[in-house]
This record gives C-alpha cells, sequence and structure tokens, in this order.
C-alpha cells in the first residue's frame, strides 16, 4: 500500500528527503502540465512548478493533513502563476512553445487504426486551441478538473473561489470550447 | 464515424440540450485526447534538491535572529537599568502617567512634568557622557551598537528569507 499524501508529508516535516521525493514525483507531472497549461511555456511551467515545490516545503508545516494535499498544493501553485502572469501582463495565445516540435501526445495504445490516431491528434489540436483562447480563470479550472481529475469542491479549495463560481466557469469554459470546436468542423 | 467524434458529438449534443451533468461526463471523455505537459527527466531530482537547499540556508538564521534579539534586549534593559540608576527613572515615571491620562489639566501638570523630562534626558545623557568618558563604557557602547547592527542584518535576511511565523496547523496564504 502506498504512503498516503499526509504520510509522506509527516515523514518529510521529520527530515526524510526520500518522502519528499516521492511527494515531488507524485505531482511532478500535474504541476508542470497545470502551469504550461496557463503560462503557454514549458520552461516557464518547469520553473514555477519548482517553485511551487520548494514554497510548498517551506510551508509544509502549515498543511493540514485532513484536507487533501492537492488543492493545498495547486493553491501555492495557482498564486505563483498568478504572480508570474502579473509580472508578465501575459496572457496571450501561444500553441508553439508547447507543440513547436508538433508533440501530441505518445500514440495511444488503444488506437484501433491510424485513422483513429489521426482522428485524435486533429482532436488534440482543436482542443489545445480552444483552451488556449479561453480566459485564464476558465482554463484554470477546465484543467484541474478535466485533467487533473480535481472535484468542484477541490478546485474552489486550490483556487480560494466559491464551488458556485467554479460550477459556472466549468459551464462557461464548455459552452465556449463547444463554440470553437464546432466552428473548427466537429459538429454534431 | 470515429470514436473521438462520437465522443465530441455526444458531449455537443448534451451542450445543446443543457444537460450539465452528462455534459461534464462526456467532455471528460474528449479532453482525454489533450496530452499533458510532462516535466523534463532532471525535474524531480532538482526540484528536491533545490527545497533541500532553501531549507538548509533558512535553518541557521531563525535561532541566531532569536539569540541577536535577546541581546539587543539585554542591552536595551542595561542602558534603561542606567537610566534609573541616574534618577531619571521618577521623572520619566511623572511623564507617563501625566500623558495617559490624556486630560488638560494633566497636560498642564505634565507641561511642568516636561521640564523634569528634559532633566531626565540629560540625566540620561550625562550617564551616556560619563561612559563614553570610561573606555569599558565605551567598549559597552560599541558592543550594544554592534548587536543592535547584527539583529538588524538578521531580521533583513530572515524577512528576505520568507520565512514565515505561523501557528501549527492552520490552513491559510
Amino acid at each position: 500500500m502506498p504512503p498516503t499524501d499526509a504520510e509522506l508529508v509527516r515523514d518529510a516535516l521529520a527530515g526524510s528527503q526520500a518522502a519528499y521525493r516521492t511527494l515531488v514525483t507524485r505531482y511532478a507531472s500535474a504541476a508542470v502540465n497545470v502551469a504550461a497549461r496557463l503560462v503557454h511555456d514549458r520552461a516557464v511551467a518547469e520553473e514555477l512548478a519548482q517553485d511551487a515545490f520548494v514554497r510548498a516545503f517551506a510551508r509544509l508545516d502549515s498543511y493540514d493533513p485532513e484536507r487533501k494535499f492537492s488543492a493545498w498544493f495547486f493553491r501555492v501553485l495557482h498564486n505563483l502563476v498568478i504572480d508570474h502572469l502579473r509580472r508578465r501582463r501575459v496572457d496571450t495565445v501561444s500553441l508553439d512553445a508547447l507543440t513547436a516540435d508538433g508533440y501530441q501526445g505518445p500514440m495511444d495504445a488503444s488506437t484501433t487504426s491510424p485513422e483513429d490516431e489521426l482522428e485524435r491528434r486533429g482532436l488534440a489540436v482543436a482542443l489545445e486551441d480552444a483552451l488556449s483562447r479561453l480566459r485564464r480563470e476558465y482554463r484554470e479550472v477546465v484543467v484541474l478538473r478535466y485533467q487533473q481529475g480535481l472535484t468542484v469542491e477541490e478546485i474552489a479549495e486550490a483556487l480560494g473561489l466559491p464551488e458556485g463560481t467554479v460550477k459556472t466557469f466549468l459551464h462557461r469554459a464548455r459552452k465556449e470550447m463547444a463554440g470553437l470546436l464546432t466552428a473548427a468542423g466537429w459538429k454534431p | 464515424m470515429g470514436r473521438w467524434r462520437t465522443h465530441v458529438e455526444t458531449w455537443l449534443k448534451a451542450e445543446q440540450q443543457g444537460a450539465d451533468d452528462a455534459a461534464d461526463a462526456a467532455f471528460g471523455h474528449v479532453f482525454a485526447t489533450l496530452p499533458a505537459v510532462e516535466p523534463s527527466p532532471a525535474f524531480v531530482a532538482r526540484t528536491v534538491e533545490a527545497a533541500w537547499a532553501a531549507a538548509g540556508a533558512r535553518r541557521p538564521v531563525v535561532p541566531l535572529a532569536v539569540a541577536a534579539a535577546a541581546l539587543l534586549v539585554a542591552g536595551a534593559s542595561g542602558v534603561v537599568l542606567s537610566l534609573a540608576l541616574a534618577g531619571g527613572a521618577a521623572r520619566l515615571l511623572t511623564l507617563a502617567t501625566a500623558l495617559s491620562s490624556a486630560s488638560l489639566l494633566s497636560l498642564l501638570t505634565a507641561g511642568t512634568t516636561l521640564a523634569g523630562w528634559s532633566a531626565a534626558v540629560l540625566d540620561a545623557g550625562t550617564v551616556v557622557a560619563a561612559a563614553i568618558g570610561n573606555p569599558y563604557g565605551v567598549a559597552a557602547l560599541t558592543a550594544i551598537e554592534l548587536v543592535a547592527a547584527a539583529v538588524l542584518l538578521l531580521l533583513y535576511r530572515l524577512l528576505r528569507s520568507g520565512v514565515e511565523w505561523r501557528a501549527p496547523r492552520t490552513y491559510c496564504f
């Protein structure tokens, strides 16, 4: 049975670097992914994610083990990303920083045919484009919900928003993306 | 029609029908096509190293700052004690009482006490002058000033390091 986040935090606070390494490994992909979707730059996303882990470690004694670590950690990351965007005054669309090498994910092992894979990649491009056109607040809740699997409650906690606002953001974000994908030819 | 297009159609229809829960579930399938942006292979090792290095840099600052603050308090107490012994305490106490009552009469009374306060300051000055005239006094005053400077420097580093003084289990940022 793998250790829980709360157990890893407890051990890290007691001085176990191995425990903290496990915690970082567990959330590294999520942190970089969420940051990348918000700042549109892989290198900057890694820096922000690293800063978030360093800051979280410095404040680990303030983490309440009764709450979900992911929500607590994403709050740290969220604050850092917001500070970064305010300093840079950037919220522009740039797919190139993420997809310059044409990366659209690994081949899907469950794909039954090359046509299916081609369709999947086409959809990924359209989704990427639509996601990048959303305002930052919508983009953040969409990624936390549909890519990181957080519940509405956890997202609300992470972003310091009322649950109703998170639901509204998700609803509006989906509507907007539906319009963009329909315009791109993905009609029902 | 491929399965991805089917997923998209299911989602778009649910949105059109206003079926929020169904749209939410269907969109989850659609969004799964988007690959996650993965960290570089060295990310975890680099991050753990950075976190540990930052923690190591913070560790000596806190107890040193506390020790320096204690020395400063001790030094300040020494100065106050010198003043008290020089007889300025009574005048200072009278002035403090008069000002804290915040009444005109008290202020008028304190006006006469101000003269006494000036005398207390002169007394303090006499004490300091006596100390300056005494090589041991000079050394003591210099030591107090150096301690004060060290405390200020450590407090500055402490504030810059971002160490936060929180009650345990506080969940807030």
